[in-house]
């Protein structure tokens, strides 16, 4: 497959690359089929370090990847991974609480970071010129991160106004997580990233120290570095600043594995929502499977835009008995889900609702898409992914994903080129491996105060 | 806190220290690398620019014309926005529902608006799909249809935006700070238009609009991306062959603002308020001034960046906002500078008060060594951070274009910013900012704010439309 996909790369270089252009074509390439070249480099102390240099590149960006997500908390404990995201801002042994990201947009870059139900990740795009102090900034927090009671105390109550705000502003954030607790029994994926009320109320400065301790090691954290640099220089920075950090054991407790579903689920909230949302999910395999991109651009056929095909059946045109539909395929590393939620309009029969959309989406594995489809959903996702590539954030994005999500930073390229070739049967047999009652997961969430009109079963 | 806490300013101060001696960018090194590009001028006017960039596949068509706000004639504000808005809802031989499915098929993107001084069209695509690209983009551009229904439908949602403004107090700051500041200044209304204005408006109007400025000699095109040059000039060439030149010269000059008379005070009254929003400004300088970088360099140091002197001083220290920033607006013949922030009614007095304190005292006494230092590595930094996309950098060659900025513009950006001496900042803070000619606009309870401020200045309350 490997082989197969240089080939393809090499093969589409090739079609691709221009004739000189009347010397416009300085520092121009062939159009590329990933996101960059780069190279993977282990540190003594067991940090993998990416380089993808660039010279036409406008930025550079530095980004520490750690394979430390809430899928590695335990009963108890969720919201430790996300809550120590901020105390990563906290200060350590050289740089004062929160003066890291200063310190960066004095540079005039950026600073930020991100908890996916997966990993953490935290980065910033700079000039060229301040490579270096990035470098520094991180190799102190993470050999040197203050992880005191104030701190701790500090955060929880950021975290917990965080949570409260979400939850306040999206009726649809909290429909999808009473999915996810259905759909799943025993993976961590049926908590919230951010961590249940209970436990964040709770969470003690030893649980952060234990996930700092197990997860925040050398050897489980990936460094990116993508853009305006040299390849030599970021790796005498990487010695110097990172190869320092001690080794230390990880914790290495398996996450909990999902039993396979063998019947549909269903379940019934009530909460506060403006109308009756229905919530649906199907068991699809993990972000690395090869059928990925069929997934989505099934997801993006079924619910993407006006001309989507339950857009047309349910919202716009057909029936009207939705405000709106919409879904995805949420990418996670185990197990995907491939989602669905729809907003019904007053009136709407809600059993007849709940069938004709499971109807409309289960057909997808029943009969080939037309080509005139899958042709404007691969051009949507291929630009969609193009565009993510244009800056040096969105290529670490990619590249650092691609290799702790999927175990390879080429999987990138390789998704889009998979997603080129792809034909209406490929999309067919994909659907007919997930698009199944078996898998299926059901939520109904319901205005607390009033009475549901049609059958919520 | 602990003593550990306490003991952080000095470490902070040590690292910087550290910081600056260790990774003190080598001076004009990291000049910006702008990809090869060609200007043309068509036969019919149109100025033409083609940046090949190949990274990706991606092409990016963007048009600038000299079509703003500015040149909305009197009595009918808002007319240059609800002519933009109105290119993608019918062209050619697609109505708006087609545009929107045919780009939405190619997964591309085809945008049109106004600014003050500029009516701007964007389309993106992927580069296998240039052809389709090009044909809506150029459609939208020159066979707008304007559908009656679809301007009514415009108009509608126009005068429901103007509407939904009033009620947020910075957006109705920002509104009347123009009339109040530049009168009758062509500049001085709101891109949107006034209720009364926008209500007026007839399809006709935006008709005649189109014909008069979304003309090629009033137009800056660039193309960037995955495109061969010499290609790209035939397929445009071709493409917009048919777009007739108004052959008028380009008489939409406007006087520069006066930047004197003293300090004058607005109320907008807006009697629930609780916080009060504040604008302090003046008259400023046009967009190709050649003190553009000392006035840049200058402004970052009191209220551009994140540790300026207004944030560190009216944030952080007298703790009377949560936000504060200055800004130069800059056109093709005149300019503003204006600081922009808001605080508790009750603090109002002595927010204006420190802010005009921070500002008088840097115009007096200039900034420090290592202010000037910080501001110029700030800017230096930021810079190349913005124009990595090629949308951004279409956007950037057309800016230089449309303001007759020096050519080299993009790539001596950097060199220009290390070029601004200590004597340059000084010069220009006593000549351009503003201290006790700056004007005051306050949107808040006019009965507190006119105890609040009295003895500033004469005071004129404003009723709320």
């Amino acid at each position: 497959m490997r082989h197969l996909g240089f080939l393809l790369l090499f093969a589409c270089a090739a079609a691709a690359a221009p004739g000189p252009a009347s010397g416009a074509d300085t520092g121009a390439r062939p159009a590329a089929s990933g996101p960059a070249e780069a190279r993977l480099v282990t540190l003594k102390n067991g940090m993998r370090l990416l380089l993808a240099p660039d010279s036409t590149a406008a930025a550079v960006d530095l980004a520490v990847w750690v394979d430390a997500g809430p899928v590695h908390e335990r009963a108890g404990a969720t919201g430790v991974a996300h809550l120590f995201e901020h105390m990563m801002f906290r200060g350590s042994a050289h740089v004062a609480a929160q003066e890291h990201s200063r310190l960066i947009q004095a540079e005039g870059g950026t600073a930020n970071a991100t908890t996916t139900p997966d990993l953490a990740c935290y980065y910033q795009t700079l000039p060229r010129a301040a490579l270096e102090l990035a470098f520094r900034l991180e190799g102190d927090r993470l050999a040197s991160l203050e992880l005191s009671p104030e701190n701790l105390e500090a955060e929880r109550s950021v975290v917990r106004d965080e949570k409260r705000w979400r939850a306040e502003n999206s009726p649809v954030g909290r429909a999808l997580q009473q999915l996810y607790a259905v759909a799943y029994t025993r993976h961590p994926y049926r908590w919230p990233v951010i961590g249940l009320d209970e436990d964040l109320a709770r969470v003690t400065l030893e649980d952060c120290r234990q996930f700092f301790r197990g997860h925040y090691a050398p050897d489980n954290a990936l460094v990116t570095v993508v853009g305006d640099f040299d390849a030599g220089e970021a790796l005498g920075y990487a010695k110097r600043w990172l190869e320092p950090v001690p080794r230390r054991r990880v914790d290495a407790t398996p996450v909990p594995a999902e039993p396979p579903q063998t019947a549909e689920r269903r379940a019934t909230a009530r909460m506060e929502v403006p109308v009756r949302l229905l919530v649906l999910g199907w068991k699809a395999p993990g972000h690395a499977d090869p059928d990925g991109p069929a997934l989505q651009l099934l997801a993006r056929i079924a619910f993407n835009g006006p001309s989507s095909r339950l857009n047309r059946a349910l919202v716009s045109g057909g029936k009207q008995s939705c405000l709106l539909v919409q879904g995805g395929l949420d990418g996670r590393k185990d197990a995907q889900l491939l989602y669905a939620v729809a907003a019904l309009r007053p009136g709407a029969d809600s059993a007849r609702v709940e069938r004709d959309l499971v109807g409309e989406v289960e057909k997808l594995a029943g009969e080939p898409v037309s080509d005139e489809e899958l042709d404007r959903a691969r051009r949507q996702e291929e630009i969609g992914t193009l565009f993510s590539w244009q800056t040096a954030r969105g290529r670490a994005e990619a590249l650092g994903t691609a290799q702790l999500v999927d175990g390879d930073w080429r999987a990138a390229g390789e998704r889009l080129e998979r997603l080129r070739r792809l034909t209406p049967a490929d999309l067919q047999r994909a659907a007919g491996r997930v698009l199944q009652a078996a898998g299926r997961s059901v939520v109904w969430a319901l205005p607390a105060n009033a009475v549901a009109q049609g059958g919520a079963r | 806190m602990t003593s550990a806490r306490k003991a952080r300013p000095m470490f902070r101060r040590l690292l910087l220290a550290a910081c600056a001696a260790a990774f003190a960018a080598p001076a004009g090194a990291a000049t910006f690398r702008l990809p090869a590009h060609t200007k043309t001028t068509f036969e019919n006017g149109l100025t033409v620019i083609v940046m090949p960039a190949r990274r990706l596949p991606l092409v990016e068509f963007r048009l600038v014309a000299r079509a703003g706000a500015v040149n909305d004639p009197a009595g009918r504000e808002g007319l240059a926005g609800l002519t933009a808005e109105l290119l993608t809802q019918g062209a050619g031989r697609r109505d708006a529902r087609q545009i929107a499915e045919d780009i939405a098929f190619v997964g591309g993107a085809l945008d049109a608006t106004a600014s003050i001084e500029q009516a701007v069209v964007t389309c993106e695509v992927l580069g296998k799909d240039f052809a389709t690209g090009l044909g809506m983009f150029h459609d939208v551009i020159v066979q707008p249809t304007f559908p009656e229904a679809e301007f009514k439908r415009k108009q509608s949602e126009t005068l429901g935006a103007i509407a939904a403004q009033k009620d947020d107090p910075g957006t109705v700051a920002n509104n009347e700070l123009g009339p109040f500041l530049m009168g009758e200044s062509p500049l001085a209304h709101p891109v949107i238009g006034y209720a009364r204005t926008v209500g007026a408006l007839t399809r006709d109007d935006a008709v005649a609009f189109h014909k008069r400025f979304l003309v090629p000699d009033r137009c800056i095109l660039a193309v960037v991306g995955d495109v061969d040059a010499k290609a790209v000039l035939a397929a445009l060439g071709k493409a917009f062959s048919d777009w007739k030149p108004s052959g008028e010269k380009p008489a939409d000059a406007y006087a520069p603002l006066p930047r004197d008379g003293g300090r004058r005070v607005l109320i907008v009254s807006k009697p629930e308020v609780t916080q009060s929003q504040i604008r302090l400004a003046c008259g400023g300088v046009p967009r190709n001034h050649p003190d553009y970088f000392a006035i840049t360099v200058a402004n970052t140091i009191l209220g551009g960046g994140f540790t300026s002197r207004l944030v560190n001083e009216i944030r952080v220290n007298q703790g009377l906002t949560y936000g504060i920033s200055s800004r130069w607006g800059m056109y093709r013949n005149a300019g503003t500078f204006t600081i922009s922030t808001f605080t508790r009614n009750e603090k109002l007095r002595k927010a204006v008060d420190a802010t005009l304190g921070v500002v008088k005292q840097l115009v007096d006494q200039g900034p420090t060594e290592q202010e000037l230092a910080k501001a110029r590595r700030y800017l230096t930094g930021q810079y190349p951070l913005g124009l990595q996309a090629p949308d951004a950098l279409a956007a950037q060659l057309a800016t230089v274009e449309f303001y007759g900025l020096p050519p080299d513009f993009i790539e001596t950006y950097t060199s220009r910013v290390e070029g601004v001496t200590m004597a340059d900042v000084k010069r220009v803070l006593k000549e351009r900012f503003c201290t006790d000619d700056l004007k005051l606009l306050v949107v808040s309870n006019p009965k507190t704010a006119q105890e609040s401020l009295a003895g500033l200045g004469p005071i004129e309350v404003k009723e709320m439309e």
